[in-house]
């Protein structure tokens, strides 16, 4: 894979990641709305970040 | 929100348990309206009120319920320690079966405590997933209902139709910026970005600098520097472009203000010109009338003098026919010629003498030198008064006649002043001067804004470059002393992910009321056939999560230049109601047409429950706005009384065939049966009482009498 096109794979997956996190941290958003137990929203999101950015 | 069941057990006059079933459309259109008919006082706004009261209590009461702290029927709370109110509303939210049910004890009723007098309200929802089901009560049930349906929005689709004009006027703005907001799903993206940038950004930012040896840290310590710099210049800009949002449409306001008020300073133009040709003629005459005044006191003995100058000659001319003027004649010289006795012709002058007698004689004429003088003087006179009169004479008719002149002008330019003024003041007179100076003013400060911006988009420039050059330096440091870059990777991200989300923020605000109008055109426009345009201007707010949302009616009056109508009530209703229906239906395009992130959160599909809205709406208008009914929401409930709905209504119905699911009738049940009011009311070609008489009974009650 040329330089170029490992550039561009690379774009694409944070493109995607990214998506991904807003995505999932508007659902978390409107679950806590609904959560009767009002559940740590912050700890929430960084799980959700943490997830999708695993430790290497 | 779909809507499926409302029960009511002892609310208000409606006794004991009773229900009403919603229409519940599988496919879109058909059976989606659910219609109430009741005569006044049979409890249509009651039951308006039950649907408000289960999901906000009190407060969510319409302003125009009386006596919102009387909930139990009143003839159970006299005769029953027990006695208690309920309402269950049964809907799905989000494809979940979802039951409500608030209920309220006669010592809560009583209390002064909101705690109480609200009531105990229980939610059980049963996951669409499991089937399992999910008990929320109290405080957590009503942060649910909160989350579904807002106070805000709740007022905005359960609505009074008596009061619902209001909503077409400015004092409504805040409330429905915020239903707006919410109902768009911009509220959550406002709460996804504080929470972002909040405490998880701080959070992950701390686990990078801990992760970080060696070179990395001092490129990261110097990237969040400027990271943080680029965020203040960001929310500055922000600030800026809020401020240069609002001074737009503070000019745009100003210039269509000068374009309303061209024709005012047209006259205005007209009547400087004027005031200027009087001044000019004012001073001329003023100038012309000294002059004048001066020449009377200095000559003015001149042009009075025409009769003293025909008698001074008339008397000269009399003295020479008499002879009493001769020719110049010196008295030594005749006095001479008497001592001499010898006249000049050679005669003798002998005292006796005819000749001296008659020489003598002349004496007695010329005896008096000064009597000469005096002639001599008189003559002069008259002649230089002779002369002068001619020259100022011809002064003096210049002088007046100019006066004329410029008193003429001052007079006209007067009338036309006076005729201005008229004009300009059925125009208001206004103060177009000022307008141009605020509008000069405002477009000084947006020039300076747009200065700042341009100096600010510079800097965000300059730091983004410096940031992806730290942002490569720290990957390649990492790199060197093998350590893990998931840290700086996830700090990333959340940044990348706060820029999209605020670009989206901002640009949706930006969308939303130019959509939303074209929207509310065209379903006013189906309404009622009243020629104008909707138009829906925000209010520029510094605050950046709020839209003050104004809906008017204008009208063209010219090429090009609208004014706002002065819409009566029935006008305002039809704006307000296709305000509302735009704003479900826009809500639910978005929620299917959005592509991305956003179509999880942007809006719903939402039900709508009016109360009588058609009280202001000629016959024509109501049979035109019937088959309307439909499309307002994919739900609607309409109550209505015998002035809304008639047979001509109901034409209008059966145009959009199959729009009405189900049909109830608001029973009332009578102690002793009153001598005025409808008996029974029409509908759909069938009779349907609306009275019962139930003498054994103690109490009055309403009833909601299914009838198809």
């Amino acid at each position: 894979m040329s330089k170029k096109e490992n550039s561009s794979r690379e774009n694409h997956l944070k493109m995607e990641l990214k998506t991904r996190l807003i995505q999932e941290v508007l659902m978390a958003q409107k679950a806590v709305l609904l959560d009767a137990n009002k559940a740590n929203s912050s700890a929430n999101v960084l799980a959700i970040v943490k997830r999708l950015v695993p430790k290497k | 929100m779909k809507l499926k069941l409302l029960k009511v057990r002892d609310f208000r006059q409606f006794r004991g348990e009773q229900s009403l079933e919603i229409s519940c459309p599988r496919s879109s259109s058909r059976g989606v309206l659910t219609l109430v008919h009741g005569e006044m006082g049979h409890g249509k706004t009651t039951l308006l009120n039950a649907f408000r009261w289960c999901l906000h209590g009190r407060s969510g009461i319409s302003d125009r319920f009386s006596g919102p702290a009387e909930i139990i029927n009143s003839h159970v709370l006299e005769f029953d320690d027990n006695a208690r109110a309920e309402v269950h509303l049964h809907f799905e939210h989000d494809g979940e079966p979802i039951e409500l049910k608030r209920s309220l004890t006669k010592v809560q009723q009583l209390s002064t405590r909101k705690d109480d007098y609200d009531g105990h309200l229980v939610l059980t929802v049963t996951s669409a997933l499991t089937g399992s089901t999910l008990i929320h009560e109290g405080d957590a049930a009503q942060d649910y209902v909160n989350a579904i349906m807002p106070q805000a929005i709740c007022e905005l689709l359960f609505f009074d139709g008596e009061g619902i004009n209001k909503l077409a006027t400015k004092d409504e703005n805040p409330k429905m910026g915020e239903s707006v907001r919410t109902l768009l799903g911009l509220k959550l993206v406002e709460s996804a970005i504080k929470i972002l940038g909040g405490n998880v950004l701080v959070t992950l930012r701390k686990d990078d600098r801990e992760s970080s040896t060696g070179d990395d840290r001092q490129f990261k310590d110097l990237r969040d520097k400027k990271y943080a710099e680029l965020l203040q210049i960001n929310d500055k800009k922000a600030i800026d472009e809020r401020e240069r949002a609002a001074l737009l449409v503070e000019i745009e306001a100003y210039a269509a203000d000068l374009k309303r008020k061209a024709g005012a300073k047209a006259l205005q133009v007209v009547r400087e010109n004027a005031e200027s040709r009087m001044a000019e003629a004012q001073k001329v005459f003023l100038h012309n009338e000294d002059k004048l005044k001066k020449l009377i006191s200095e000559k003015g003995y001149v042009l009075f003098s025409s009769k003293l100058i025909a008698d001074g000659l008339e008397i000269t001319s009399n003295l020479r026919k008499d002879r009493k003027i001769p020719a110049p004649i010196m008295t030594d010289f005749i006095k001479e010629l008497i001592v001499a006795q010898k006249c000049i012709c050679g005669g003798s002058l002998k005292p006796g003498s005819l000749e001296h007698d008659s020489v003598s004689s002349l004496l007695n004429v010329a005896k008096d030198a000064k009597f000469h003088d005096a002639a001599a003087s008189l003559e002069r006179t008259i002649g230089s008064i002779r002369n002068a009169l001619a020259g100022t004479r011809k002064e003096f008719s210049d002088l007046i006649e100019l006066c004329v002149v410029k008193r003429a002008e001052i007079v006209q330019s007067r009338l036309a002043i006076d005729k201005v003024a008229e004009q300009l003041d059925a125009l208001g007179d206004p103060d177009i001067d000022a307008i141009e100076r605020n509008k000069a003013q405002a477009e000084e400060k947006r020039i300076r804004l747009e200065r700042i911006l341009a100096a600010s988009d510079r800097d965000i420039y300059i730091l983004g470059e410096e940031i992806a050059d730290l942002d490569r330096k720290i990957k390649e440091a990492m790199k060197k002393s093998a350590g893990n870059s998931y840290a700086a990777e996830r700090v990333a991200l959340v940044e990348e992910a706060l820029i999209e989300l605020k670009e989206t923020l901002r640009r949706d605000t930006d969308s939303i009321l130019p959509e939303l109008e074209k929207m509310v055109n065209e379903s006013f426009s189906r309404m009622v056939e009243i020629p104008g345009r909707v138009r829906l201007t925000s209010t520029p707010s510094k605050k950046e999560d709020e839209i003050h949302i104004h809906v008017s009616l204008e009208t063209q009056i010219a090429d090009g230049l609208w004014r706002e109508d002065n819409a009566n009530t029935g006008k305002r209703q039809c704006l307000s109601l296709a305000f509302i229906s735009s704003l479900v239906g826009y809500a639910k395009k978005r929620s299917e047409n959005t592509a991305g992130f956003m179509k999880a959160v942007s809006g719903d599909s939402y039900p709508m429950v009016m109360d009588a809205p058609f009280a202001n709406l000629d016959p024509a208008a109501k049979k035109r706005f019937a088959p309307q009914l439909g499309g307002l929401a994919t739900q609607v409930i309409a109550m209505l009384n015998s002035n809304h709905y008639d047979e001509e209504f109901e034409k209008g119905l059966e145009t959009a065939p199959g729009i009405v699911g189900q049909r109830y009738v608001l029973v009332h049940h009578y102690r002793k049966l009153p001598d005025h009011g409808l008996r029974s009311i029409r509908i759909a070609g069938k009779d349907h009482p609306i009275m019962q008489l139930d003498e054994g009974l103690g109490y009055e009650w309403s009833e909601i009498r299914k009838i198809s």
